[in-house]
């Protein structure tokens, strides 16, 4: 089961995703990020702090959210990865592409002002 | 199959409709049977979710692949305790889908992709992937074998792959 909820925090949105994002879930988050791109928000942070599971599925729709983002010339940070997801994330060396912080106020604050 | 502190060993075989609704509820099982490994230190902490994370990936590609195009048949998997070992075994009589034939992800590549993940994470997180495909008589099988004193993924390696033909 998966929950997510979008919010915005001034010209930041957060996407703040709760359970498990797999092969399962990830056809509810697809039209999600669909509106992200259709509303061409180029500032997004990806909280993950209540993500419990995630596999090859649910990594492939946050790596489309984030090449779309970038297409864009906005950009996509992550925030509170833990537990299992964190392994995953590890794993996959996802940092590459990713920047990843432990709470989503100090990704906010990558973002320039 | 009740863990106890030596070594245990035992087998449960389930079949369930080969659709993704079914996974969580065989990987519950898969994941108990692992915490049970770490509680009684057979294992070392995080086995679970590595198993559960290659179980998960091996039942999403059967799922998704075995019967495409046709009617969707039985997923029969098996979980075997043997000494040192937890054996998973992912059965059908569909197409089949061998996941060993599938091109890995460059990590070292600056470009990060948005598939082929499936694979690797079997690989990483157990000793052994093999598939073996059937006939009309045999079910194809995927085998994942993890050794349970497998280091952590990264830190040292010391499985590998066997893909058997007939």
């Amino acid at each position: 089961m998966l929950t997510f909820l979008k919010e915005m925090r001034g010209s930041v949105l957060v996407l703040s995703l709760k359970g498990n994002l797999d092969a399962i879930t990830v056809p509810e988050l697809k039209p999600e990020i669909d509106g992200i791109i259709t509303d061409r928000r180029t500032a997004v942070v990806v909280d993950l702090a209540g993500l419990t599971l995630i596999d090859s599925s649910g990594v492939g729709a946050i790596v489309s959210l984030f090449k779309r983002v970038r297409a864009l010339s906005g950009d996509v940070k992550v925030a509170g990865v833990t537990a299992q997801p964190k392994e995953i994330f590890r794993l996959l060396r996802l940092d590459r592409a990713f920047d990843i912080h432990p709470t989503v106020e100090e990704a906010m604050a990558k973002f320039p002002r | 199959m009740r863990l106890m502190s030596g070594h245990s060993s035992g087998r449960i075989r389930i079949s369930v409709p080969a659709r993704l609704a079914y996974r969580d509820a065989v990987g519950a099982l898969v994941k108990a049977v692992c915490v049970q490994l770490e509680e009684t230190r057979q294992a070392r902490p995080g086995t679970g979710d590595e198993v559960l994370s290659a179980f998960n990936e091996a039942f999403n590609n059967l799922a998704l692949h075995a019967y495409r195009g046709g009617e969707t048949g039985a997923a029969d998997i098996e979980v075997e305790l043997l000494p040192g070992q937890i054996v998973l075994r992912l059965m059908d009589r569909g197409q089949g889908f061998d996941p060993t034939r599938v091109t890995p992800p460059d990590l070292a590549s600056d470009e990060v992709s948005e598939g082929g993940y499936g694979l690797f994470i079997m690989r990483s997180f157990m000793s052994e992937v093999a598939y073996q495909r059937g006939d009309g008589e045999r079910a194809n099988v995927l085998t994942l074998v993890r050794n349970l004193e497998q280091d952590r993924p990264g830190e040292q390696r010391n499985g590998h792959d066997d893909v058997q033909k007939d």
